[in-house]
Parts: structure tokens; sequence; C-alpha cells
């Protein structure tokens, strides 16, 4: 399984990746990008199965990556990873075509809760 | 006739919401004891002045609550904190990482305080540099004692 991290904090992406690690999930690789721009080139040249995406990034938002994303007909699992966790939020990622949403700060708890209903 | 005023939507009013420290500082903890995994307690001390070897991120939330978001604390801190964001000793990492840490903290508690006010708002992207001095007055200030520094975080609510 290949899993895309989108964070424009190279210090997030590497919590996101540790968490990763502690959960019972294995077997997986990462693969890294710094914005939306980025994301969007490594999902169609390197097809990950699952993308953690931040929200609240420069160039182009979590949401509006995850929106081209569906507009070009590709269904990858996809979570939001982020501190903003407001109701608003959270609806507008799920009509958006997010399958869930983690908070931040988040334990490898909370990441093993959301992802086991997408990876078991 | 006169014609009458429209009232704005409920929605479209700005928010009287005020955050004190009952709420802020629970949101502190939960970042300092989840992400950074820090050793930290809350202090009573009243800020340090602010001191050239202090660095501040500072984040704003904008629309129907308007608000700053600051944290300081000195370089060294500042330092600790992103070895344990990135899991590294000190002398692994460079100055863009701390500042790239530094950042991501106050972005999280930001994040969370605008989740929580739940109004249409927007949360801008952190900036993070060296402290001006006399920033840290005027708004909500609550100091926490992290590995024997104190991590300061004011929230100017407008």
């Amino acid at each position: 399984m290949k899993i895309l991290i989108v964070d424009d904090s190279k210090a997030m992406r590497m919590i996101v990746c540790r968490t990763l690690k502690q959960t019972d999930f294995s077997g997986f690789t990462v693969i890294e990008a710094e914005n939306g721009i980025e994301a969007l080139s490594k999902i169609a040249n390197e097809s990950p199965d699952l993308v953690l995406s931040d929200w609240n990034m420069p160039e182009m938002k979590g949401i509006d990556l995850l929106k081209r994303v569906r507009d070009s007909g590709n269904r990858v699992r996809f979570g939001f990873i982020t501190s903003e966790s407001s109701l608003e939020t959270k609806k507008l990622a799920h009509e958006s075509g997010a399958d869930f949403l983690v908070t931040k700060p988040f334990t490898p708890g909370s990441m093993q809760a959301a992802l086991d209903p997408i990876l078991a | 006739m006169t014609p009458s005023t429209i009232d704005p939507l409920p929605s479209e009013r700005p928010s009287d919401t005020r955050i004190g420290p009952e709420t802020l500082a629970p949101m502190v903890q939960d970042v300092l004891a989840t992400m950074l995994q820090l050793p930290h307690l809350a202090s009573d001390a009243s800020p340090e002045s602010v001191d050239p070897d202090q660095l501040m991120a500072a984040i704003r939330i904008a629309g129907n609550w308007n608000a700053t978001l600051q944290i300081y604390a000195p370089e060294k801190l500042a330092r600790h904190i992103a070895c344990a964001m990135f899991a590294q000793a000190p002398g692994v990492l460079d100055d863009e990482d701390v500042l790239d840490a530094f950042g991501e903290v106050v972005n999280v508690i930001g994040g969370n305080l605008k989740g929580m006010i739940d109004q249409d708002c927007t949360l801008s992207l952190p900036c993070v540099g060296p402290a001006q001095p006399d920033s840290t007055s005027g708004g909500l200030t609550i100091v926490h004692d992290v590995c024997g520094a104190p991590l300061t975080i004011v929230l100017v609510q407008e």
C-alpha cells in the first residue's frame, strides 16, 4: 500500500508518518507532497492507495485538492488531517468526497480509529 | 414610509464569543501532551518581557470572529519543540526546521480554536520570526513551563 502525506509542514509530515508506524497497519510505503499542486502530480504519477492531506496550505488548500481529484474521476481514498475540525469543515469535507477527517493533535489510537474502516 | 434597515442574518453577525483561559489552556495542554509529548506545567508566572532571543509564531482567525493567536518561546525551547516533533537530536535540525515546527504549533492551536468557535471564519497560514518587543501585551495571556522554559500564549480578540 502506498500512502501520500500532503502537508506544507515538514514536521507534521514526519509526525503523521511516525504515527502511522505506531498503528497496527504495516506494509505501507509513504510518499510526501508539500502542497496541493505537488500532490496532484504525485497522485497522477504514483497512484497512491490513500491520501492524507492537511486542510490549510499555501498554493492549494486541501479541500481544493480533494475537489480537483474527485472532478478528475479519481476515487482514491482521501482523508484530512487537520486542526480545523468545525462542523462546517467536516460537512464540507464529507460533501466533497472525503472518506474521513482526523483532528490534530492526534494519537496513534485516533489515527487507527479513523483508518480502520478504510484499510481493514 | 422610511425604509427599514435589514438585520443581517445571524450567521453574518460578528460573534461576541469571548475565549477565556479555561478554554485556551486545555487546548495548549493537549498540544503539548499529545503532539509534542513534552513535560509541561501551567505557570502562574507573568510573561517575561520579550527579548531578542525569543521566537514568535502567529496566526489569524478572521470572519465572524476575529482574533490573533501568538506564541512565544526562547530560541532554545523552540529548538527543543522542533526536536520533539522531528524526533531528532539537537544539532541535527536547521533553523528552517525550527521555524516550521514552531509555526505548526500555533497552527494546531489556532485551528482548534477556530473549530471550537465554529463561526464562519478563515484561518491564515502561520508566520514565524523573531519576537518584537512588548508584543505580548494586550491579550489573554497564559504561560506554560515547558522543559524549564516559558512558552507564552497570547490571544488577542477583537
